[in-house]
């Protein structure tokens, strides 16, 4: 226990300290400052958290630059975006039906109608509290589960069974994620093929390079994400309103606000909302399974333990609660499966790995939560797990985070109804223009540029042909390490072509993983059947 | 752009011979790696010998399994796509001529815009060395002198948006193309004003 309260005390003040121990804010500040560009871009329709967050990156890391000591601001302000955004996302759905983001689609089957009956005030204040509450619900559940799975996970588990659970979560998300889970399978395996491009791990020279010396040090990471992502939702949202002929511009009238949510209401709220961040924060912890799917989930549940379940659909705050609470709860418990693990589970994980990936000699897994004793040697150095130390750092920033989400949040989202009237038309190609211009910056020329334009034409075939995106970007992320893991496997076997069965945890996984493709083909195919 | 959720696909239309196709172009594809680019582009090969005798993965070994894997699921795509028929098979999408257009048009106004980048800095250079305004014996250098080093991403740059912008409403406003000069203004600002030992294009690859 002493240990921990060690640790955890290092965690908090290295957020606060310099590396010359002088007091230092900067992280607090930029998690304040990503909470509100969050917040407000969870308020435009049109943008998302991961979206503004694969923008920011490469912007912040050109301020701050790639030393440990970059990680806390640019960390600090990712999960700030991260957050935010999914505060923010009400606004519109409840005032005006058009979700701020996807995560707030659901929102809007009560909350608009709540809003045209002059409750908008009391919906939007509901929808800040019980995402607030289910935020920090699921944090609280991150900072317990993700130590207790990395320490379990590291006894048990050695180079074949990771490799295996590897495996076994790119098959989870390719068949939860989307319609057509073998494309997702192929496209996952596609994103791990793309990202062996030049880099060897046997130091014999670069492959498939295709002979162009610039492939040599591997494909830029950040900008293929970027295109990928981004870009690609960029050009398929120019061209759906090009050829809907969609002049983008918001309704002209806010609706009547109404009256405020009183301390009474909120405090009768908290078992619903306790239950919708249970939902969520469960959802959350598998990898790829989105907040989309916890929000439904949520307000179904809401809906049948309801004694009106009538009045769902027709402007129940119960419904907004259920939604707010179940998807902001997603957001936290995502995180475990990275801490814990290094699998991301979802866009926004994504960029905080490319984000550790790219700054400084911290990374994610199981080895993070090593608890070694903290000895300190004179003359020479303390010797500890710098990398716990910077996981307490990480989980004191969400918490600032979310101090600035009860506060700053519940200022804000009563003033971001204008952000509406932003016309997509307009921003989008101006975004595009931005993420090109990263991208450049980031990665230091026109190989950056070409290769974010490159990705951006192959997810916009992905998005096009219904293949999930998401399958592709974690397999582009996670090849290294598994490529890593499975050599490593091989080599200790001493060679043997069975090296992945020889353990039977490995074996349970992979068959896991065959089971779970068949089940989700044969459902595919009954689905389209019916 | 519709609001959507971003990790899910609903509303993906199925059938089509877009699954024989993607499953046919995949198996293409792992022949291709596995008898034409791997041998030539792969100079470890799949397994070697270590200097103690052992025999370890060569750089070919991970790429080789990973396509080896997109085989069954290729077969299983175009058996589910056979056996289905016409239009059957697992959920899939579609790419029309329409979508290649619009492909063709953004690539055209993206490479228009980055030609007018790198080009219209030394455009700018010309025409100030033209008017007496300054005597530069080329663009390399004058890329250290405000505004000559932006001048090039401050026209590309306003260009792209304006390009995008028409593409989007088929038509473009004055305030449409303020918009993308002052968008653009602010990167410079950003970029090249407050944040030091950044190159914006094209000046890094001069």
């Amino acid at each position: 226990m002493d240990i921990l309260l060690q640790y955890l005390a290092l965690g908090i003040s290295s957020v606060f300290t310099a590396a010359d121990g002088s007091l230092w804010l900067m992280p607090v500040a930029m998690v304040l400052i990503g909470v509100v560009i969050g917040i407000l871009v969870g308020a435009t329709p049109g943008l998302s958290g991961p979206f503004a967050m694969a923008i920011a990156l490469p912007v912040l890391v050109s301020i701050f630059g790639y030393g440990n000591e970059a990680l806390y601001p640019v960390l600090g302000c990712l999960l700030g975006i991260m957050k935010g955004a999914t505060v923010g996302g009400a606004v519109p759905a409840i005032l005006f039906n058009t979700p701020g983001t996807p995560d707030a689609f659901l929102t809007t089957v009560d909350g608009y109608p709540l809003a045209q009956k002059g409750q908008g005030r009391r919906a939007i204040q509901t929808a800040h509290f019980a995402s607030v509450v289910g935020d920090n619900f699921s944090d609280l559940v991150l900072f317990i589960a993700a130590p207790v799975l990395a320490v379990a996970v590291e006894r048990v588990l050695g180079l074949p069974e990771k490799s295996a659970l590897i495996i076994l979560s790119l098959c989870f998300m390719a068949a939860v994620v989307g319609k057509a889970p073998l494309k997702g399978l192929i496209g996952g395996l596609l994103g791990m093929f793309v990202s062996l491009v030049g880099t060897t791990m046997s130091w014999d020279g670069p492959r498939m390079t295709l002979g162009i010396p610039e492939l040599g040090g591997g494909l830029p990471l950040t900008s293929c994400v970027l295109g990928v992502l981004v870009l690609s939702e960029v050009l398929i949202a120019v061209e759906d309103m090009r050829k809907d002929r969609i002049h983008a511009s918001g309704p002209v009238q806010t609706p009547e606000m109404g009256p405020k949510l009183s301390w009474v209401e909120r405090w009768r709220m908290m078992p619903a909302i306790l239950r919708g961040a249970s939902i969520g924060t469960m959802i959350g912890a598998l990898p790829g399974i989105g907040t989309t799917t916890a929000a439904t989930l949520s307000h179904d549940t809401a809906r049948r333990r309801s004694k009106t379940p009538e009045a769902f659909g027709n402007g129940a705050i119960e419904g907004v609660v259920a939604t707010e609470s179940a998807n902001s709860a997603v957001s936290g418990a995502n995180l475990i499966p990275v801490m814990s693990l290094g699998i991301p589970g979802n866009f926004a994980a994504v960029f905080i790995i490319l984000a550790v990936e790219t700054i400084g000699d911290f990374a994610f897994g199981p080895q993070v939560f090593r608890f070694t004793p903290i000895k300190e040697i004179e003359g020479f150095d303390t010797i500890m797990n710098r990398d716990l130390v910077m996981a307490f750092g990480l989980f004191t920033m969400m918490v600032i985070a979310n101090i600035c989400n009860w506060s700053v949040g519940s200022f804000l989202m009563g003033q971001l109804g204008r952000l509406i009237h932003i016309p997509k038309d307009v921003m989008l190609p101006v975004i595009l223009t931005v993420s090109l211009t990263a991208a450049y910056v980031q990665d230091g020329g026109y190989v950056g540029l070409l290769s974010a334009c490159a990705f951006a034409v192959i997810g916009y075939f992905l998005r096009r042909l219904g293949v999930s995106i998401l399958p592709f970007v974690i397999g582009f992320l996670l090849a290294p390490t598994l490529e890593g893991l499975i050599r490593g496997s091989f080599t200790a076997s001493g060679g043997d072509p069975l090296f992945l069965l020889k353990s039977p945890i490995a074996v349970v996984m992979l068959a896991l993983s065959i089971w779970l493709l068949v089940r989700m083909f044969r459902q595919s195919r009954a689905s389209l059947k019916a | 752009m519709k609001p959507r959720p971003v990790e899910t696909d609903a509303g993906v239309p199925s059938g089509g011979r877009w699954n024989l196709w993607l499953g046919g172009g995949t198996l293409v594809l792992v022949a291709l790696c596995l008898f034409v680019w791997f041998p030539r582009d792969i100079s470890s090969g799949f397994l070697k010998k270590s200097l103690t005798g052992n025999t370890i993965p060569g750089d070919a070994f991970f790429p080789v399994l990973l396509v080896m894997l997109m085989v069954p699921l290729a077969l299983l795509l175009i058996v589910g796509a056979l056996r289905a028929g016409q239009g059957g098979g697992e959920a899939v999408g579609r790419v029309s001529l329409q979508n290649l257009l619009f492909l063709l048009y953004a690539s055209l106004a993206t490479g228009g815009a980055l030609v007018l980048m790198a080009l219209g800095g030394p455009l700018v250079v010309w025409v100030s060395n033209g008017m007496g305004l300054s005597d530069f014996t080329s663009y390399r250098a004058a890329s250290g002198t405000f505004p000559y080093n932006v001048s090039g991403f401050f026209l590309g740059g306003t260009a792209l948006s304006a390009c995008y912008i028409y593409i989007t409403r088929r038509r473009l406003r004055g305030r449409d193309l303020l918009v993308s000069a002052l968008s653009t203004a602010l990167l410079i600002l950003i970029f090249a004003g407050l944040l030091d030992n950044i190159q914006l294009p094209p000046n890094a690859d001069l």
